[in-house]
């Protein structure tokens, strides 16, 4: 059962379709690093997805997980993703899903795992 | 000296110079400081020194607001009160339990934190506790330092357990054996009476359970019975006051508040968190708890609120059966979060004397208790703030209660331990019962002890306060008696 709150991702711009030189298997990787203290991310990226009727896709959740289609820093994506995790935490922008309290880049993260 | 009143002649009068009605925690604990002294106290008591169903069965009463714990459950009528089987977990009142705040109508005390810390310090010596030390430096005591929470969202602090100390039992001893002090048992006090304007109470009417009569006189009375017990006598005492003796402004019995209380969450980790571990020192159990910033309640304009962390096995049922089946890792290690919060005060929740009469004739106590939206919402931002803040430090994660997810007025709040604010202190009669002195406005010899008293309930246990309060009363009294 999803409830409570998503972040309003009508506002970001869609990025262009995943690139076909994209590796999704790169990307699931990097999404499992950066999930890796979450209980059960299918399971919650299911109730997310739930929640937004099919109104979203990988694209999208791409977009809005990365925030900007700035090139990721050295480190990669994963440290981006942590640093937006940290600043949402430390902003108290966080979103209930499965009961579970996420930072909103989890919530889309598990969403975006279980759609890849 | 212990008196059964149940041998004495019917029509006796006792007299002494101090009288305390009621012997729980706050009337031992006043009892005790006149002990060996030349004051001649006199200690009634309604039960026995051991459990008895027909005067306990005096606790009975309807309730008809918010589900409370039956009346004659979260109570015990006889020598040493509701300490006969309370669980022992002692704590201090934040600074700003004590402050007005803007955001919430009636807050604050006419004393400071400041003004009952000496009482606190004695009371944790009555309750058995380790040295006194509740807030997060109490750490250092077991060389660790709490993790780096944010402090203005939330504040680590500590509960001491005591043993507990029934209080009956370890001072009943010292008691018996001072000369100038008796206790009087299975004697029902059925009315405070005073004189026609009354501004003074001139005596006690007494009744055992099977009708016999008598009276107690002093030069002071202290009513220590507890927080409904306290304004039900009140109430019924209407002999010259209509409406109740002490209650001109129509506040006695109103104000009534508890803790609302829940299972709000589960931490789930990796390695066993500190957060959630119970440390022991001189035999004495530490509790750590963990509570909303000061900071963060004036932003969100919230009640105070804490959380603990419990493995209890019914916690854990509760949880993983009835709201998440299936939905957990076994793996992982668990630790149920169990919320307290605090209540603003509701005139409309209330003690009230109602139709229905007990053995010996007296109009019970029913108890209207009001919870509402503002407690939930007090809960609910700890709970996320925690969630964030365990998160961020790789605590582990915190997975919350449905009932605090669903939008719908469904609480899964109890009360029923921690009745308060019934008889309440202030500086203006138009708000309160008692002066901040706990004399009640208006009569010149009858002060109030025990969690009645309280101003504002804050989220923490009241024992402690409550026998914080006594001490200080009873040195209050000293002072009457040179």
């Amino acid at each position: 059962m999803t409830v409570c709150l998503t972040p309003n991702l009508s506002a970001l711009a869609a990025r262009a379709a995943i690139s076909h030189r994209e590796d999704t298997e790169i990307l699931k990787r990097d999404l499992s690093r950066f999930l890796a203290d979450i209980f059960d991310p299918h399971g919650i990226g299911g109730e997310f997805l739930a929640a937004h009727r099919g109104k979203i896709d990988a694209a999208r959740l791409l977009a809005a997980l990365d925030e900007t289609p700035a090139p990721a820093p050295a480190g990669g994506r994963v440290l981006r993703w942590r640093r937006r995790r940290r600043r949402e935490f430390e902003r108290e922008h966080v979103v209930v899903v499965d009961g579970w309290i996420l930072a909103r880049a989890e919530a889309e993260a598990c969403a975006l795992l279980r759609v890849l | 000296m212990l008196i059964d009143f149940r041998q004495l002649d019917s029509g006796a009068t006792l007299d002494a110079e101090l009288c305390i009605i009621g012997a729980g925690a706050a009337g031992i604990a006043i009892a005790r400081e006149f002990a060996g002294s030349g004051v001649r106290v006199l200690l009634v008591e309604s039960g026995g020194l051991e459990f008895e169903k027909k005067t306990q069965d005096l606790y009975n009463g309807p309730s008809t607001g918010f589900k409370t714990k039956p009346m004659d459950e979260s109570r015990l009528r006889y020598f040493g009160g509701t300490t006969n089987h309370w669980t022992g977990r002692c704590g201090v009142l934040d600074e700003m339990d004590f402050e007005t705040r803007a955001w919430l109508p009636l807050s604050g005390w006419p004393i400071r934190k400041a003004d009952l810390v000496p009482f606190y310090r004695r009371a944790a010596k009555v309750c058995e506790l380790d040295e006194y030390g509740f807030d997060e430096t109490t750490w250092q005591r077991f060389e660790k330092t709490t993790p780096d929470f944010e402090r203005t969202k939330i504040r680590p602090f500590f509960w001491q357990y005591s043993p507990p100390t029934l209080f009956g039992g370890v001072y009943r001893a010292q008691l018996v054996g001072a000369k100038n002090l008796r206790i009087l048992l299975h004697a029902n006090v059925t009315e405070i009476v005073s004189n026609e304007d009354g501004s003074a109470v001139t005596h006690l009417e007494l009744r055992t359970m099977d009708g016999k009569r008598g009276r107690a006189t002093a030069k002071q009375f202290v009513l220590a019975c507890g927080g409904i017990e306290n304004p039900r006598l009140l109430l019924a005492s209407d002999r010259f006051q209509r409406g109740g003796l002490g209650n001109r402004h129509d506040l006695v019995g109103r104000f009534l508040s508890d803790h609302p209380a829940a299972l709000s969450g589960l931490l789930v980790s990796k390695t066993p968190p500190l957060v959630a571990t119970n440390p022991v020192r001189n035999g004495v159990t530490y509790l750590p708890g963990y509570r909303l910033g000061d900071e963060t309640q004036k932003r969100k304009e919230v009640l105070s609120a804490c959380a603990y962390f419990t493995d209890d096995a019914g916690y854990s049922d509760l949880f993983l059966k009835r709201d998440w089946p299936g939905k957990l890792p076994d793996h992982a290690i668990r630790s149920f979060i169990v919320c307290f919060v605090e209540q603003p005060l509701d005139r409309a929740s209330r003690v009230f004397l109602s139709g229905k009469r007990d053995a010996i004739g007296q109009r019970r106590a029913g108890l209207d208790w009001k919870n509402g939206e503002r407690e939930k919402r007090a809960i609910k931002t700890l709970m996320l703030l925690l969630g964030a803040e365990f998160a961020r430090l790789g605590i582990g994660r915190v997975k919350l209660a449905k009932w605090l997810i669903w939008d719908e007025s469904y609480w899964g709040m109890e009360g029923g331990d921690h009745f308060m604010c019934t008889t309440r202190m202030s500086d203006d009669p138009k708000t309160g019962v008692v002066d901040k002195h706990c004399r009640l406005f208006g009569v010149s010899n009858l002060h109030v002890a025990g969690s009645s008293v309280f101003s504002a309930t804050g989220y923490i246990n009241p024992t402690l306060t409550i026998v914080a309060l006594a001490l200080r009363l009873a040195d209050r009294l000293k002072s009457k008696f040179g």
